[in-house]
């Protein structure tokens, strides 16, 4: 694993000499997204899932790592050919509103009812959104239940990596009678539409008011205005108060209050974690410098951020012809970009460079890739020798088949100040190596509507049907599907997912019939099976060997000019205590909240 | 007089029933970014994305015809039922009756202050022309009509928020000056330190509407500067406000009062979309703001709809009040 080195910290604003109120067990933490549901089994979004996360607690979680690291779960238990899992629930789990205790039964009707919708697999009537995370190649994973408080889930396929990827184990759940009290599954009028269970069940007195998480969360609720607060308090009946848990201490929670306050402005929230109005929210790394310029303002810095960032290149019929048929050309584009300028210009340092479709600390970031130093010379030299003898230098310009200067579009999303600063950069970069660029700024979703969905409608020169439809993304193949405009250059698109499970994501982007390849690359290289091998591994060592083969080919093939992957800046009022370093990917405050004091 | 009213008030009907059409018909134009939510959920999972869409609009009756719901819609907000507002969870008017107080707060505070300041900045400029206080007077106004709500709002937070609060003067700490960041929508809201937070916000609303109650009221009041009743009473010694405001604010009161109602709505309502963002008010603007970006069209058509008779009512008392503002005018013919 590359770049595990402990580059996390904290880095305090200025001098720590303000005094806040002794005790103040009151913790506010500033967000620009609001919850959409307080269902535990509604969640499909980030935001929601960190709330719900205060009031009903997981199986299992993973602060220190790949390390199993029991909640409601007291043991658990992988097999050795990564085919089964086994799971213990604690004896002391009582739901709320009078659901008794959370028991195996809970599991195995969630997953057979919710999950697959029963056993006439009325899925759709159910309207559960993580179903697919429960079906492995096709085919649907089996729970079955061992004992009052043990059950086993039996996979269609090895997976070695199924720690991570394991949806049962993390699971919001409800309880079995819950879910009896909604039979038969049928739509029902839910405030005059026709509504699925799972949006019933979210209707239902004890999960609107709160009641039924028990003793399950560490807080209680308290008050939710829907798109700007949500108030939760300590529970005082919490399963694990008073326990000591590994590199935790006593579970807490130390504060007496939570509350997660919207802010649609983010520069507001900038100024009242600033104010010490609030005491945390998450900084972008550009603005770093800027906010913890106050003495009442410490950052928490992780190398272990998420998601990366790539120049596209069209590899479509309307694109410049080399960038398809040329890997030479494509290495070109990469030895125009120096990263860390970048870097420096975006996040203020706050990021990481790659060179393939991973994250730079990603557990399956080779050690050694082809690289591509920066400069003009080396990408002169490629371009050159790349677009065959129609092409060439004429003193410093870059001359195409018809004696003119090479121009390419380069499409940004103007929105963002990243947008501008790439494409600026980029523009130079080129006009450095002789070549023209035109800057086509639009919203992001203008960008998608005109040149990343696709049509063989555009394209005069195809008069047939698709020869595959993928989605309104890859409506085709490279020479027949084409959108609204030609381009050439793209930036906007980026994808974050879980470095330890990219499976989904890399093949949404890059197999030449994939839901989201907009760019019409045809890789050299069995993707979506390299991809398929890894998942159903049989050890993490194979996984992670089979996948970097995959992510080599990819530094070395170039179809997207790989940039930076940011770092995770969170920033915190002076005094806020237990902040964790940082030494994986799970290890933030919010997973440790049990720890955290404000004081 | 009282067909007038009658008149009016069926005026009204017609105007009220045109803006919510109106509002309809954008909304059933516009894209539905749940639909696509849904399609794009299903396809992530493997299922048919044109299926989604389709149970996702038929769920919500937003497959019939448009003039089906259109109709479906009219006739229950003719019967009083303004809907479920899906983006907030509650009933429509729920949601306003929970949202509209958050407004008012700042809201009529601003119109007080904006027409009270601009009134008085504006008459006194136009009596004293071509002085200081004539110039810092159009300072003012050109100040609040020039800079941006969004900005001033910001860099008053910054400044007030977070400046003053390790801020000192001749060693005097500035910290008891400085204000909250954000909208605490805990606080009772008839305290100190509710009234504290609402500074800010009414601040940057009614420095926007002061900038525009001056300079008309400024110009009004210019019309009858050198006529010949502000003479007489100068002449016969009377003071320079009994002047402004028995004799000059008087006549000049009919038009102001015009702008007045179209200033309040279209300055401080516009105004509240941008107040109540970066202030975190859960009020009408946020409120409006959500359901126009979730397409929620109960609520989007209801919020409409009290702009629509504030400036409806509004317009009406305005054409009362004129009676009694100015007896030469008088409806009793019409």
């Amino acid at each position: 694993m590359a770049g595990m080195a402990g580059l996390a910290g904290c880095t305090g604003g200025g001098g720590s000499n303000i005094e806040l109120p002794p005790g103040d067990a009151r913790w506010i933490t500033g967000t620009t997204s609001g919850a959409q549901s307080l269902n535990p089994l509604e969640v499909s979004d980030e935001a929601t899932n960190n709330r719900l996360g205060l009031l009903y607690d997981p199986g299992s979680v993973t602060a220190d790592g790949l390390e199993f690291d029991g909640r409601m779960l007291a043991d658990y238990e992988i097999a050795a050919d990564a085919q089964s899992a086994t799971y213990v629930l604690r004896d002391d789990l009582e739901w709320g509103a009078g659901y008794g205790q959370l028991t195996a039964d809970d599991y195995v009707a969630f997953v057979e009812e919710i999950v697959f919708g029963g056993p006439e697999g009325k899925t759709g009537t159910v309207g559960y959104s993580q179903t697919s995370s429960y079906v492995l190649g096709g085919e649907p994973l089996e729970i079955e239940k061992l004992g009052k408080l043990e059950f086993r889930v039996n996979l269609p396929q090895s997976r070695g990596f199924w720690l991570v990827e394991d949806p049962v184990r993390t699971a919001f759940v409800v309880p079995e009678a819950l879910i009896e009290k909604y039979k038969p599954f049928v739509e029902r009028e839910v405030n005059g539409e026709q509504a699925n269970v799972v949006t019933q069940i979210g209707q239902d007195e004890a999960v609107t008011d709160g009641s039924l998480n028990g003793n399950l969360g560490p807080f209680s609720f308290e008050s939710w205005e829907k798109g700007n607060k949500l108030v939760l308090s300590a529970n005082e009946d919490y399963y694990l108060a008073g326990e000591e848990l590994a590199g935790l201490g006593s579970a807490g929670p130390a504060l007496e209050e939570y509350t997660y306050q919207v802010f649609d402005e983010q520069s507001t929230a900038y100024s009242a974690i600033r104010a010490g109005d609030i005491t945390s929210t998450g900084v972008e790394g550009r603005k770093v410098t800027e906010v913890s310029e106050s003495d009442n303002v410490q950052i928490w810095e992780s190398e272990y951020g998420e998601g990366t960032f790539f120049l596209s290149l069209n590899h479509r019929v309307n694109g410049w012809r080399p960038i398809r048929e040329s890997r030479e050309v494509r290495q070109a584009f990469a030895h125009l970009m120096d990263k860390t300028v970048l870097i420096d210009q975006i996040f203020d340092g706050y990021g990481d460079p790659i060179s393939t479709f991973h994250e730079g600390w990603g557990p399956f970031y080779p050690d050694d890739l082809p690289e591509f130093e920066p400069g003009i010379q080396p990408a002169r030299e490629k371009f050159a020798a790349g677009t065959g003898e129609d092409y060439g230098y004429e003193g410093e310009i870059f001359v195409g088949p018809d004696g003119e200067q090479v121009e390419l579009t380069l499409v940004i999303e103007n929105t963002r100040r990243t947008g501008e600063i790439v494409g600026n950069y980029v523009k130079q970069r080129l006009g450095e190596a002789g070549i023209a660029v035109t800057l086509e700024g639009l919203s992001f979703s203008n960008i998608i509507s005109t040149y990343l969905q696709n049509s063989v409608q555009n394209n005069p020169n195809y008069d047939g049907e698709p020869s595959f439809q993928a989605s309104s993304y890859n409506n085709g193949a490279w020479d027949e599907s084409v959108g609204s405009q030609s381009w050439d250059l793209l930036y906007g698109v980026g994808f974050s997912g879980n470095p330890f499970s990219p499976w989904s994501t890399i093949n949404a982007l890059l197999p030449a019939q994939s839901q989201f390849n907009f760019m019409g690359y045809r890789p050299a290289f069995p993707v979506e099976e390299t991809v398929t091998r890894a998942a159903t591994a049989s050890s993490e060592a194979a996984t992670r060997e089979i996948m970097e083969q995959l992510f080599t080919f990819l530094a070395r093939d170039q179809p997207l000019t790989w940039l930076f992957s940011p770092r995770a800046t969170v920033g915190y009022r002076e005094g806020v205590a237990n902040l964790p370093d940082a030494d994986s990917f799970w290890d933030r405050p919010n997973a440790r909240t049990l720890q955290l004091r404000s004081q | 007089m009282r067909w007038y009213i009658i008149r009016r008030l069926a005026w009204a009907l017609v105007a009220t029933w045109l803006a919510v059409s109106l509002t309809f018909g954008l909304l059933l134009a516009a894209p539905n970014p749940g639909a696509d939510a849904a399609a794009a959920q299903c396809a992530a999972q493997d299922r048919d994305p044109g299926e989604c869409r389709e149970r996702y609009l038929e769920r919500r009756g937003l497959d019939r015809p448009a003039h089906v719901q259109y109709l479906d819609y009219m006739s229950d907000l003719a019967a009083g039922d303004l809907g479920y507002a899906q983006s907030q969870d509650k009933a429509v008017t729920a949601a306003i009756a929970d949202a509209w107080v958050y407004s008012a707060q700042y809201f009529v505070p601003s119109i007080f202050i904006s027409a009270l300041l601009g009134y008085s900045i504006g008459l006194y400029s136009a009596l004293n022309r071509y002085s200081v206080t004539d110039y810092l007077g159009s300072f003012v106004a050109y100040f609040g009509i020039s800079i941006p709500n969004f900005w001033f709002a910001i860099v008053l937070i910054l400044v007030v928020g977070v400046y003053l609060r390790d801020a000192s003067l001749f060693g005097v700490a500035l910290e008891p000056l400085s204000l909250r960041t954000y909208y605490e929508s805990d606080y009772p809201v008839f305290s100190v330190r509710n009234a504290k937070q609402l500074v800010l916000p009414v601040i940057v609303l009614a420095t926007a509407s002061v900038a525009s109650q001056m300079r008309y009221s400024r110009a009004q009041a210019l019309e009858y500067a050198n006529s010949a009743f502000v003479k007489t009473a100068r002449a016969k010694g009377a003071s320079l406000w009994r002047v402004l405001i028995v004799h000059v604010l008087r006549v000049a009161l009919v038009p102001l009062s015009t702008i007045l109602i179209v200033d309040i709505l279209a300055v401080l309502f516009a105004g509240s979309f941008v107040i109540e963002q970066i202030f975190q008010i859960p009020g009408l603007g946020r409120l409006q703001l959500t359901a126009i970006t979730q397409r929620d069209t109960d609520l989007v058509a209801a919020i409409t709809l009290i702009p629509v008779v504030l400036a409806i009512v509004g317009n009406l008392i305005q054409d009362l009040a004129y009676v009694v503002l100015d007896p030469r005018i008088d409806y009793g013919d019409r």
